[in-house]
Formats: structure tokens, sequence, C-alpha cells
């Protein structure tokens, strides 16, 4: 029958879940609705803005371009789960220190694109962080400037370490 | 936001998935995601039974074979930008993957095989599948099938692929020789397509060779499907790669193409796309191969 | 202490940790368990009569109810009324007839698409999506009026009968005559038109509400507006609901830039379902509803023209002015005619203007304000025009804008539109501009580079921006800003503000403020806002009001909570209060020793015990601070970019902005809005476009549509098409606020069109190229440079 129910299990920041949904659903409405991710946004209805990014198995993905019932057994992580017991990790603490956020809305995505790509390029060009890290997310409010500078004080830190 | 509603099945082999997609008559096939699903949140697309070959392993993966490479259709675009095999042995490909818009989000889900099924006439795969005389390979309820790039393209949003029939595979021919590749894309800031995007596919006999020993140019956003610029090709094959050629090659670009099929919209009109042809050919030849003397 | 967290400190700020924590939460994320889903049925087609039939959606599973005009007009619970102006559009323009107020559901023809002409209530989003889908709309289509032009015509359709034709109001500002005598007698005139250009503020979180009402009868709000007792004021009226019973609050909004400071339909219709159903209800735009319907900005098209001397003295200016408003008015959107002709001037010193302006009606969504507002059009089509006339002149632009510059001593400066400006420094500012950008270098390479057959463009936009509106007598609305204090017995401050904050950073910038006054670590100071329960009053936050308004009642309850304290703790140290000051967080007196730390008077203030006679326990003040007049911002942007005649491709090179916004309580706040809105700025010069079908269908709907031959979505700039810019200060304080602070946010959205569009006519200015009108790109700049007309 069409919209009969699936059951899905998913792992979200590290803590297990199970749901039962229409394969309609998008993976951001379950996040966002059924596990309480706020930090999970909808911004767009075309894949463009990236503000619903999470990692799913260790690579980032719109969240709004999946259908729940793709990602049976797969380990989501949002950007709650970069931090830890209310801590900011080194990305997170950068974004606040070089005032790249505003009305914070695109800046969960924003995050969470630029700590994959971090972990894959360790010593990006201002160039290439804006047409590589930040390709696949909007922003309306900063004008990107302050959030280039965060991704790069961020490699730098990390390069130091 | 809320895709109309819809019967979900996993396949669990090919042969599955061709079963469903026959006994389901309006059904689609989920690979990726990214053509589909966003077209069904807007329902644009409201097929009554989709069939997920996301599991498919078999579709994945990228790996020599005889006198080619096959590049499994769920490979994703960080898959083929990735790999050192294609790197080496067909460098068009990756330097075109990385061209695709989207993000790196995109391009861990988006498929090969969901790209080019889609067929959009700005969308970047198509002129380096031609370029390379890559062959698709289809499977379908009467067996598998091999279309050359010239076949399964056949216009804006259509291919030659039936509704019962996936993608199983690119094969890219290789050379023996040294290849080079270079994929110059002129986007269009809003979508991320390609107004106009050259493919350069350049075979040298071996690195040190001054002569290229055969150039093939794949265009697309230019035309509903992606043509061939055989005059630059022409220009190319033979020559040494010097400024000379280059602006040769350059001066001939717009030559060979049909000028009515050029397309003409708010994208670009077709004056603009075939202006763009010359410095756009520059670009993708110097990319895939630089001017002697340099290094 | 206050040294590092109070005005001027670049202070990280309190907003950010839950943003990053995956913590903040939007109007969509507040949880109410049981609310009822609204989807509305929107109209498909632009201007048609038509009749809806919910009755089969209203069958399906899973849906409560539905809603058309006729059902809301037969319901008892009252029909909404219209929404209202804040007031006339022009000085000495009569008020719009009332036909033209925005109707929140048309019972019998649609003048948009988009327009909502049916409510579906349903327990679940999706149910409620499908269900609209089952809803049947016939429609009788008729002609649409698209363009400002087609309003006017002859014979042209009119979108509402009851009014006589298309115009809303035409009215003008300034001299007529004496400008136009100026300009018979000038050296030197240049005519530039602008074509038609809408774009669409686009928020990141498309609009959402949540109406909760409960069995005392309180309507309780939670939505993305700008403006939450405003919000409240409007729906109370519309809905014929007691103020006093309506509750309004918005949780971390993203983004705004004018879009909500207004309320819509949507919003009023969500409220009268909660009151209709006695059930708590809400809704969510899709980003295609939000792109439909939420208001665009700009709509202006005319003709601009500047007179000028023999010597370089800039004679008058005038402008013909058409404005689309879209299909309804509401709120601000005529005032803005007023705005815009009040900074016709920017920076200059010019002796007669005359501006004209007649507002229309189109089959289109609402135009209102988005950052910048009238005044981007104006003064991007000023400084056009100076650079136009002054290369017509053989004078160089930067020459012709210091020769006309109002001088520092002629401030207070009341300009021939009617505007007062309170301070400024302009030329001192315009050379900070110049030299960071090294004009003279920059002038020698183009020259150089031309010869080279490579193309470099400069180009300058200075610009004012009047913010923080008031006083209130000026405007037909409450223009004041709020702020109160509270000292809490521990001696912690909750500042309550009645603005709005949705990316500007108040819960810093305003603790920051009363860190300043109150010499208090910034960690103790929390700043609520955003909320009618919580704060008594507010206006909202949109025109650059807050750090102005909100951070002056701020400073001045500060200054009052200090005094009060200073009589506690003169009364504690058995001392005349006159001789008690505040220094370092202590009192002291000059007539004995000891002291009286902050926190101990706060205690003493709340116990009420040790108190003087005849003042009230308690330490809280609270500030209506009504401006005396407009704080006026200023500065320059240059914009340096090189142009591929081949292509028609732009690249930036450089971006320089200046910024005088008086003192700046947050240097990495303001700097935070100028890049936003100089992003903004490029966005419509280079990328942006509200763009209707002939038939008046919404093509734009999205940000990215692969619809084959389309223009790919409606663009917003991305990281990769952005400049690197500088940005260099001045601090010319205002000397109409306590701590100095002008208004400021949009000068970005306001000077950034005027930069690019001037740099790309200098870079093709060999070619002898005809003015372009945004968005431009480079095929535009091609077809510009070679006129092609052979296809």
């Amino acid at each position: 029958m069409p919209g009969n129910k699936v059951d899905v299990r998913l792992t979200v920041n590290g803590e297990s879940h199970e749901v039962s949904v229409e394969p309609r659903e998008l993976l951001s409405r379950t996040l966002r609705e059924r596990i309480g991710c706020t930090g999970v946004n909808i911004g767009c209805e075309s894949s463009s803005c990236g503000a619903c990014t999470v990692h799913a198995d260790g690579k980032s993905l719109k969240s709004c371009t999946r259908f729940t019932v793709q990602a049976d057994g797969a380990e989501i992580q949002t950007i709650s789960g970069l931090s830890e017991d209310g801590v900011l990790n080194e990305i997170q603490a950068t974004f606040t220190e070089e005032h790249a956020l505003q009305c914070g809305y695109c800046t969960p995505g924003m995050v969470m694109a630029v700590d994959e790509y971090l972990a894959e390029n360790e010593d990006p060009s201002r160039e290439e962080i804006r047409t590589e890290a930040l390709r696949g997310n909007l922003c309306r409010c900063t004008g990107y400037e302050n959030i280039v500078d965060a991704v790069e004080v961020a490699a730098e830190t990390a390069k130091e370490r | 936001m809320y895709a109309e509603s819809f019967e979900y099945h996993r396949a669990e082999t090919v042969d599955h998935a061709i079963e469903l997609l026959e006994s389901n008559r309006d059904a689609k096939v989920l690979a990726g995601g990214h053509g589909l699903i966003p077209l069904m949140k807007k329902r644009e697309l409201t097929p009554d039974t989709v069939v997920d070959i996301g599991g498919l392993d078999a579709l994945r993966g990228i790996e020599r074979t005889d006198g080619a490479v096959r590049i499994g259709a769920l490979s994703t675009h960080t898959a083929v930008g990735g790999s050192p095999l294609l790197r080496e042995a067909a460098p068009v490909y990756p330097r075109t993957v990385s061209c695709i818009t989207g993000g790196k989000q995109v391009h861990n889900f988006a498929t090969i095989g969901g790209n080019i099924a889609r067929a959009h006439p700005g969308y970047d795969y198509e002129g380096t599948v031609l370029a390379t005389g890559s062959q698709i390979h289809l499977e379908g309820p009467g067996g598998g099938q091999t279309v050359a790039a010239s076949e399964f393209f056949r216009g804006a949003l259509r291919t030659s692929l039936e509704e019962t029939q996936l993608i199983t595979s690119v094969v890219v021919p290789t050379c023996e020789g040294h290849r080079d590749g270079g994929y110059a894309k002129r986007k269009e800031p809003g979508s991320g397509n390609a107004i106009v995007g050259v493919a350069t596919d350049i075979e040298f006999e071996s690195e040190q060779a001054a002569h290229i020993e055969r150039a093939r140019v794949g265009v697309n956003g230019l035309q509903e499907s992606a043509v061939r610029l055989t005059g630059v090709e022409d220009v190319l094959t033979g020559s040494a790669v010097t400024e000379r050629t280059v602006q040769a090659a350059t001066a001939t670009a717009g030559e060979s193409v049909q000028a009515s099929a050029v397309l003409d919209n708010k994208k670009a009109s077709a004056a603009y796309r075939r202006n763009l042809l010359g410095p756009q050919v520059r670009k993708s030849v110097l990319q895939a191969t630089p001017l002697d003397g340099e290094a | 202490m206050s040294g590092e967290t109070g005005i001027g400190s670049r202070v990280s700020r309190t907003e950010d940790e839950r943003v990053l924590l995956g913590d903040s939460k939007g109007t969509d994320d507040v949880a109410v368990p049981d609310a009822l889903h609204i989807e509305f049925v929107r109209s498909e087609t632009a201007h048609a009569r038509f009749t809806v039939d919910t009755t089969a959606a209203a069958a399906l599973d899973g849906v409560v109810d539905t809603f058309t005009a006729a059902d809301i007009e037969e319901s008892e619970t009252p029909t909404p009324g219209p929404f209202s102006l804040y007031g006339a559009p022009m000085e000495g323009v009569e008020y719009p007839d009332e036909a033209f107020l925005q109707q929140s559901i048309p019972g019998e023809k649609v003048r948009y698409h988009g327009e909502i002409i049916g409510i579906v209530v349903a327990e679940d989003r999706a149910t409620a999506r499908d269900a609209v889908e089952a809803v049947t709309v016939e429609y009788d289509e008729l002609e649409p009026v698209l363009t400002t032009g087609e309003a006017v015509a002859e014979d042209a359709p009119v979108l509402h009968e009851a009014a006589s034709d298309n115009v809303v109001f035409e009215g003008a500002s300034g001299d007529r005559e004496r400008t136009a005598a100026n300009f018979e007698t000038a050296a030197y005139t240049v005519e530039l038109e602008k074509g038609p250009q809408r774009v669409s503020p686009s928020p990141l979180e498309p609009r959402s509400a949540v109406a909760k009402y409960d069995s005392n009868g309180q309507l309780e709000f939670v939505a993305t507006t700008q403006i939450p007792h405003g919000y409240r004021r409007v729906l109370a009226r519309i809905l014929d609901y007691p103020e006093h019973r309506i509750d309004v609050s918005v949780p971390d909004m993203g983004g705004g830039f004018g879009s909500r400071q207004h309320p819509y339909p949507a919003d009023v219709l969500v409220g009268w379902c909660a009151l209709e159903l006695e059930a708590d209800v809400r809704w969510r735009a899709t980003r295609t509803d939000n792109q439909l319907v939420e208001n665009d900005g700009r709509g202006y098209e005319g003709t601009w023209e500047i007179a000028l001397g023999e010597q370089g003295d800039i004679l008058g200016l005038r402008a013909d002015i058409r404005y689309d408003l879209g299909a309804w008015i509401a709120r601000g959107a005529c005032g803005l005619a007023q705005s815009g002709n009040s900074v016709m001037t920017g920076q200059y010193d010019i002796p007669t203007v005359y501006s004209h302006v007649t507002g229309v009606v189109t089959n289109k969504a609402r135009v209102d304000a988005y950052r910048g507002v009238t005044e981007t059009p104006m003064l991007m089509m000023l400084e056009r025009l100076v650079d136009t006339v002054a290369k017509e002149a053989g004078m160089d632009p930067a020459a012709v804008r210091r020769r006309n510059f109002v001088e520092p001593d002629q401030f207070p400066y009341e300009s021939a539109s009617g505007a007062v400006y309170d301070s400024g420094d302009y030329e001192r500012n315009f050379d900070l501009g110049l030299e960071t950008v090294g004009y003279e270098q920059l002038r020698e390479r183009q020259t150089e580079l031309r010869a080279d057959g490579q193309y470099l463009g400069i180009g300058l936009s200075c610009w004012v921006e009047g913010a923080a509106l008031g006083p209130c007598g000026e405007l037909d609305i409450a223009t004041w800003g709020y702020g109160s204090v509270q000292v809490h017995p521990t001696g912690e401050v909750t500042v309550r503000s009645g603005g709005s904050n949705h990316g500007q950073g108040h819960e810093t910038s305003l603790a920051q403020i009363a860190a300043e006054e109150l010499r208090l670590p910034f960690d103790r100071v929390r700043v609520v806002e955003s909320s009618t329960k919580e704060v008594t009053d507010g206006v909202g936050t949109f025109a650059s009001r807050t750090a102005a308004l909100c951070g002056s009642a701020v400073v001045e309850s500060c200054r009052k909570v200090i005094e009060k304290a200073r009589t506690v703790a003169a009364h504690e140290l058995d001392v005349d209060a006159s001789t008690v000051e505040f220094r370092d967080g202590q009192f002291r007196s000059t007539a004995a020793d000891g002291a009286v730390g902050f926190e101990e008077v706060a205690s003493l203030a709340h116990e009420g015990a040790e108190i003087p006679a005849g003042i009230e326990p308690g330490l809280e003040k609270q500030t209506y601070f009504d401006p005396e007049t407009r704080t006026w911002s200023f500065g320059v942007h240059i914009a340096v970019v090189e142009i591929d005649p081949e292509t028609g491709e732009i690249e930036f090179q450089e971006y320089v902005a200046t910024e005088d916004c008086g003192v700046q309580i947050n240097p990495a706040i303001v700097r935070g809005q100028v890049v936003g809105g100089i992003a903004q700025g490029i966005g419509q010069t280079l990328y942006e476009n509200v763009e209707y079908a002939d038939n008046g269908r919404l093509l734009s709907g999205s940000f990215r549509t692969e619809r084959l031959g389309s223009s790919g979505g409606y663009t917003l700039p991305k990281a990769e098409h952005m400049p690197e810019i500088t940005i260099e200060s001045t601090e010319t304080p205002s000397p109409h606020t306590p701590h100095g602070a002008k208004g400021m946010g949009e000068s970005g959205a306001i000077a950034a069109p005027g930069a690019v569009v001037n740099a790309i006519e200098d870079a093709v200015e060999v070619f002898d190229t005809e003015p372009m009108t945004p968005p431009i790109r480079p095929e535009t700049i091609w077809r510009a440079i070679n006129e092609t007309d052979e296809e």
C-alpha cells in the first residue's frame, strides 16, 4: 500500500532510535520532528542552502535530500554531536570568535560542512574555502567573510597542533 | 515539501530491481536521490512506486578491466573525483566532477548513473562521456546492452534508457600512452549548472611526446545534448601544444557547431553561448595540458 | 571588568553558543503538543475571479476543518478586517483609497500568484498538504497588470474595482520650478533611466506562526516577526480581539531584513483559526510560499537627472519614479516613497531637488521594506549620475564629490529634500576610503591596463543612512525605543528591550551598554527581547533603530538606576546624595569615608527597609526614548573590478567600505552588518531578480531550479561570488543619543549597488555602452560592449 510505514533504525549523535515512517518522510523531518534535533534547519526546497547538513556515516549530507528509509542503519551526527557536555569544539569555538554567525540559521549546516572539509583539507587558501568548502551552503546574513576567516583560523589552529 | 505518498521497495539485486521496474509501471529509480528527491518534494514527479537501488553494491566500484576503466553507476561524485585510477587513466573525469555543483554534501551521495540518466543539458558529465568515447552499460528485462554516448543521450532530459532498464556502469576506454584532461565550465550562478562546459580529453604517445596523438572535445550546456567540437579536435590532433595551436583551436571552436541547435534561453542567448566557446576551449585545453615549455 | 566588554569591545556574542550547540530554536522548533496544522490553498494565477470548493478536502481522513472567505464571513468569529498603512504615503498626499488595503483572504477575486484563498486544518502537516491538493478551484482568468506602465495605461485592467484606477498615490517632494530653472542654466545635465527590478529579502528561515488558545481566552502567538508588540497590536485590531489578551513572542529567527516588519495574511488567518477552533494551531511556509508572498523590495523604475555647473557644482536633481507596490498595500509600503525622497541628495549640498513618485498596483506580491529600502535606488542613481556627469564634464568623479559634500560646519544640515542630518564629516571619511583603496594609483593603473586591452573599473558610491526614525510626531506611528533595566537583589541585571534580535547581536550589544553604564562584568547582564510577555512594550527591530533607540533607552534607564542607587547609597552612608558619585562600581561620598558597592545597593533597595523616606523599594527603571531627529550614518564604498570584454565576465579586485555610524558599540557586529549588507547589495546588482512570467506567475520561487530554459532560480550570492572586503571606520558621534551611537546596518545594501554599477560602467567606458539596469550579468555586459542584435 502506498505510504505504509517502514521501520527504520538510526543512530543520532550516538543514541539509537527506532522510528516508523512513511517512505516519503525526509531524513530532515525525522531528525527535527521525531528526534528533536533543532540544529537541523530547513531553509529551502531545492537542496541549495545546506542548512540541513548533517553527517551520515561520516559523510556530509543535505538531510532534506534523503528519505529516512534510505538511512536505515546509518550513523547520523548533527551539530549537537560536535560538542561534548556543552563545550564547543574547535571549529564551533572559532565560529564565535570570528563572529561568523548572525541570525544563526545557516550555521549548523555550515559548521557540519566545514568540519568535513577541514578533516580532508589541511591548508586551504581563502579562495579554496570560498569555492570548495562553502560551495554547498548559503548564508544571507554574514556575507561569508567572517565564515571564511573562521575556516582559515580553524585550519591554522589544527595545523599548529 | 512533502512528496506524494508512494510504495517503497528496496532492490536486493540488479535483477530484482528490474523485476520491480517491470511490475510497477509508474516506478522511478532512487539512487543518490539528488535528481529525484527535489522533484518529488515539489510534486513535479509523483511516481506510485520508488525502487531504491542504493543497496546494490554490484553497481559500485571503479576498477580496471581489459582496455578500460569501469565506473559503477552508483559511484558518487566524491568517488569519481578521488579515484587515483581515473586520475591517471582518464583525468578529464575527476576534473569534470570537481566542477559539479552542490557542494561536498551533494558529491557524497549523487551518482554518475543518476546524473547521466537525467541528461539535463546543464549537467557536467555528458561532454566528458562523449569525448572519452565512454560506453554506457544497461541492464533490462531483455538482458545487458552497451550503448555509445552519442546513442544514449537523445536530447534535453531524454536518453535511450527505457523505464525497465538500469544503468549499471560507464566504461571508459583507456589508452596506452599518457592521458590528460580538462573541463572548463562557465556556470550559471543560480543553479550551478553549465551554460557551456568544455571537456577535453587528450592522449599523448608518452609523457615526453611533444605532439598530441588524439584530442577529443565534448561540450555540454551548449545544446540539448553534448556535442563534439570536431574543428577543435582536428587542429589539436597531431599538433604540439603551443600558443599558436591553442589559438588556432580556439578560433575554430564554433565552426563545427550547428548554430540552430544552440540553446537560446534566459540562461544565455545562443549568440553568447557561441561566443563563450572559444574562451572555454582555451581554458579547457590549457587545463588538460599546459603549453610546451611549462611544467 | 566593563572596560573589556563595554562599549567598543569586540566581545563574542552571547547568542552564539546556543546556535553552535544545536540548541537554537526557531518558531517551527517550538514544541506545541497536539497543535493542529494549517496549510493554505494559494492562488495559482495572478488575476482571476474564482470559486473554491473544499468539500473533498474536508472529507479526508485527518482533516479537521477547512475555511474559505465565505466560511469565515459566516462564522461567528469576527471576520478579519483589512490591514492599514502607517500613514499617508508622502507629505501633502491623501491617504490612499481603502480599496487598496490588503485583505487577508479574498472571496471573489485573486490578485497575485500565491494569494491565500483557502485554509486546511489537519492533524499533521503532510495530511494538510495532501488535502490542499483535493481543494477544487475554478479560475476565470483576467488579464494581469505586470508593469507599472501597464498599470497606468488607458483601459488598463483594474485590480480593485472600488478604486477608480490602479494609481494608489501620486506626489512629489521638492521645488519643481526652481529645479527646472537650475536645469535650464546648467552647463551639464545627465539623464539616466532605471528599469524595474524587484528583489526578495529571502531570509533563510521561511515564515512560520503558532497560535495557542487557552481556556482563558488568551491567544498566544509564536511567530517570525520583527515587531512582536506591533504584531500584537495589528492582529488585535484586524482580528477584533482585545490586545491585552494577546501575547507574542519570537524565538530565534533566521533573518528578516525588513520582510517581517509587518504581519501578513497568513499570520492573521493562523490567529483566526485558533479563535475559531479554540485550539492550538501552527503553520510553516515552504520556501516557495515564502518567495511567493513575502514582500519584495525596491520596485522603483523611472528617470533620474542631475544638473552640474561649469565648475562642478551640483545644481539640482530630478526624478520621475513609478513605484510598483504589488497587488495590495499595507503598513510601510507607501511611506517608503517619502523616505526615499528625503535622502535623494545623499552627502551633497544641493540647492534644489524635485522628485515625483507615482505608486501603482500590479498583479504581483506586495512590495515593502527591504534593507536599504528606497534609499538604495535613490542613492544608486544619484551616485551613477555623479559619475556620469563628472565624466561628461571631463572631471574626476572623486573631485566632483569633494566639491559638493556638505561641510562639517553645516551640521545640523537641512537638505533640499527636507531631511535634517544630525552630524557628519564626509570629506574626511571619503579621503580615508580613497586612501585605503589607493585611488590615485588605481586610476594610473587603469590607464596603463587600457593600453593593454585590459579593463579595470573603479566605482565610487557615497551613502547616507537615515536611521532610528523619529521623532514620534513626524510619522504616524510610534517611533520610540523601549528599554528597561532591572537590577536584581544580587546585583545582576536584566535588560529588557522593545526590539527583536534576529542576527544583529542585541543580546550582546545591549548588554555591553549596560555593562559600560553600570560598570558591571558583561556576564552579569542578561538581555531579554522579542516578547510581549517579558517586555512591557516595544516598536520592534527594523530600519536600523535598535542600537540607537533601544540602546539609548537602555542608557537612560541605566542612568536612572544609578540616580536612584545614589540616593540609596547616600542614605546608607548617611550623607547628602549630592556628595555621592558612582565610580568603578562603587558609590563613594566626598563627605565621608567608605563606599557602598552596586550589589549592596541593589540588595538594600530590594529589601526596602534601609532606603530614604519617600522613595519606593526596588531598583528598576524604564525609558521610552523618543529621538529628536533621525541619526545619519555615512560613508563611501569603492568597488574595483576587471571586466573581460570577450565574455563580459566581472572579477572583483578590491572592495573598500568606510562606515561612520557614530560610536560603535561592538565593532565586530558593525563590521558583520556592513559585510552582510554588501552581499545583499552585490546580490541585487549581479545576481538577484524576482521574475514573473508573462501570465503573472512567479518563476523565481526557488533558490535553485533546473527547469529547462529558466534563469536558474532566485540567485543568492554564494561565498565564491563575494570579494574580500576592507572596512575602515570613522566615528562622528550622534549629538542626539546619549551613547553617541547612530543607527546602522543597511549601508552595505544601500551603497554596494552604486559602487558596483559605477565600477562596471567605468570599466567599459571606452566602449561607450548604454547604461545598464541591474541585475547585470556577464552577457548583459558583453551585449552592451558589442551591441549585438544579430539574433
